[in-house]
């Protein structure tokens, strides 16, 4: 063999050594302990708190919560479920959400929409009223079916006690994300205030929140109102008026260019959500939803609102019937139908 | 070394011309858009489609009743079964027609990777498994890399001309075609782990140079010292030409799925279709680059020598 080919080979080897540990290496690998610093949410850290006070908020959560492989939430989860989703929830979901619920993935970078971060302690689909936390059902129902065009696939493939774990797993890692977003931010106003003891009183609120979170109610007649045409024809005109104040985000054709949506000359997005992504409103002509194309399924996104959004609840200035008849119009577009 | 002569067996080669096109092209093609689409577990059962046979051509209903995904789901396995059906005609072309033992070896070889590769879906989908779905998709390239072989063996231009040429720099050229062919290979496990959410783009991009590199080498000695071969010239334009279109299509592939690309689509839906048709097509081109450079491999060993 020339010296040359053998030196270009050696070169050669060493990149493949390199990509290899690139690809595998890089990927989500075993989270930082629970109770350290490093396993604070990167909004956490951004508090400005002491290192001091890091540290004892991190051991905290630590304490309050265990860690990611033997998580608890003392008098809201029994049996094993969560355990067995702690062991499911890596391999299954690790690789997107990484392994502390964050988001902070490789494979993240590369999706859009990006994977929820879980450590806000919101998640934007549920089917309760705006402010309230997800129940176990919407997290078994977004594990099984997924989110329409987003890579979070459906895993309905999967056993329905897989999905029952994975679910209270993902409630598990929410709940603390809300502990802590919360008492992290109290940490930041008082600078007396003890973390310790701030995390346990909120958990013992949360707690109960979380427990029986409230549900948000749906007309029971709702899919036989959305196919009548005076209500899909109701809708239509609702949708222009200033009293339902959908154009100003949505725009006049549904298009998401409404003014406090992107920038006149530009075209950018004004607005971001909860996670700091620019918020890009698809075109309602789409006729696919992230948050499902189910009537009851739209009509609580109207009435309740997108969590960590700024798409508010229209419950309190909009009636049953005035949401029902957006739903009925939104419904009925199709490309190429709209005027 | 000299093959066997191997005349008179048109339709041995016609057929596994046929089944490299089917293999790269409608099998390997609908696996890679169900990735590309995710929808992977359409069908969660084996070997049935959820309840219903296989062998249901009814593609409307099918979509309509589970989604088009479904659909997606069901010619991929539709088209493997048919790769099966090739290599068992294969087999049978091969015995009954008196072909070289060395073909029949080949057919025997397809034959057992396809079977395997067959076996490795179910396996998948059954159980859910990620790591199966990436050792599925590079039991692919194998299918196909044996297929090419045969394909290959059973050209005229092999058949016809049995002689070895002795050649100063074959060994050299032997070396780089199997590297470049190991690389490639590495280079695939990479882009399979990406797809399948469990590796990183990074490695892929590393890999992907890598190969580059090594192939380029390869294009180089083929070009400067082998003018006169015929099989290896025209192989390794061939590899120029499928190299610079992967090049350019990883570009725009990574655009739309990381870059700036991303920007390019207000409708969801159609950054979707996008990311998914370019993701897909640039995985045909790539399963064609592998076989184009096994193809070269083959002509290295087979029709040149070391003096």
């Amino acid at each position: 063999m020339k010296t040359s080919d053998a030196l270009s080979l050696v070169v050669l080897a060493a990149a493949c050594a390199l990509g290899l540990d690139q690809t595998f290496g890089g990927a989500a690998g075993p989270p930082p302990a629970a109770g350290s610093v490093e396993a604070l949410a990167p909004h956490t850290l951004q508090r400005g708190l002491s290192a001091e006070r890091q540290a004892k908020f991190a051991a905290a959560l630590g304490s309050q919560f265990g860690s990611w492989d033997q998580p608890r939430l003392p008098r809201l989860e029994k049996g094993d479920a969560l355990l067995r989703g702690a062991q499911a929830y890596p391999s299954k979901c690790g690789h997107c959400h990484g392994g502390t619920g964050t988001a902070n993935t490789s494979t993240a970078r590369m999706l859009m929409p990006k994977p929820r971060d879980f450590s806000r302690g919101v998640i934007k689909f549920t089917s309760t009223p705006a402010g309230e936390p997800p129940t176990l059902d919407d997290l078994q129902r977004l594990i099984r079916d997924g989110v329409p065009t987003t890579a979070m696939a459906g895993f309905g493939a999967l056993p329905a006690e897989e999905i029952d774990a994975l679910a209270r797993y993902t409630r598990w890692l929410l709940l603390r994300g809300a502990v802590e977003s919360e008492v992290g931010a109290a940490l930041a106003d008082d600078p007396q205030l003890e973390p310790a003891k701030a995390v346990a009183a909120a958990y013992r609120i949360q707690r109960l929140e979380w427990l029986r979170p409230a549900k948000g109610e749906t007309p029971t007649a709702l899919a036989d109102h959305v196919t009548d045409s005076e209500a899909i024809a109701r809708g239509e005109e609702l949708y222009a008026s200033p009293r339902a104040g959908c154009v100003a985000c949505h725009g006049p054709q549904g298009d998401g260019d409404g003014p406090a949506s992107v920038h006149p000359q530009t075209g950018e997005p004004i607005q971001r959500d909860l996670w700091g992504a620019p918020i890009r409103l698809r075109p309602l002509r789409d006729g696919r939803w992230h948050g499902g194309n189910k009537p009851e399924e739209l009509y609580l996104r109207i009435a309740e609102g997108v969590q960590g959004t700024p798409m508010p609840p229209r419950r309190n200035d909009l009636s049953s019937a005035e949401i029902s008849d957006l739903v009925a119009w939104l419904l009925s577009l199709k490309e190429g139908d709209r005027k | 070394m000299t093959l066997p002569s191997a005349k008179g067996h048109p339709w041995i080669h016609r057929m596994a011309v046929l089944a490299v096109g089917i293999a790269v092209l409608l099998t390997t093609g609908l696996g890679g858009a169900v990735t590309s689409t995710e929808v992977g577990m359409a069908y969660p059962t084996w070997p049935d489609i959820n309840g219903m046979s296989l062998f249901n051509f009814f593609y409307g209903e099918i979509a309509e009743e589970f989604g088009a995904g479904a659909g997606l789901e069901h010619t991929h396995r539709q088209a493997g079964a048919l790769i099966g059906l090739l290599a068992i005609g294969l087999i049978i072309g091969c015995h009954r027609g008196g072909a070289p033992l060395h073909w029949r070896r080949l057919s025997h070889w397809t034959l057992g990777l396809v079977v395997a590769q067959g076996a490795l879906g179910a396996v998948r989908v059954l159980g859910n498994s990620q790591a199966l779905a990436i050792v599925h998709a590079m039991g692919a390239q194998l299918c196909i890399v044996a297929l090419v072989a045969l394909a290959k063996h059973s050209s005229k231009a092999w058949t016809e001309s049995t002689q070895s040429t002795a050649h100063p720099e074959a060994g050299r050229l032997r070396l780089w075609t199997r590297a470049t062919f190991f690389i490639l290979l590495l280079n695939l496990v990479a882009a399979a782990s990406l797809r399948h959410k469990a590796g990183a783009f990074s490695g892929h991009f590393v890999l992907a140079l890598t190969a580059t590199v090594s192939m380029v080498q390869v294009m180089r000695l083929s070009l400067s010292h082998f003018k006169d071969h015929h099989g290896i010239r025209a192989g390794a334009l061939r590899l120029g030409v499928l190299l610079t279109l992967q090049l350019i299509l990883g570009g725009f592939t990574w655009s739309v799925l990381f870059g700036p690309g991303l920007g390019w689509f207000d409708d969801s839906q159609a950054r979707f279709v996008a990311q998914s048709s370019l993701a897909t097509a640039h995985l045909i081109l790539g399963v064609s680059v592998l076989a184009q450079v096994a193809a070269l491999d083959m002509e290295a060993r087979w029709r040149v020598h070391p003096s």
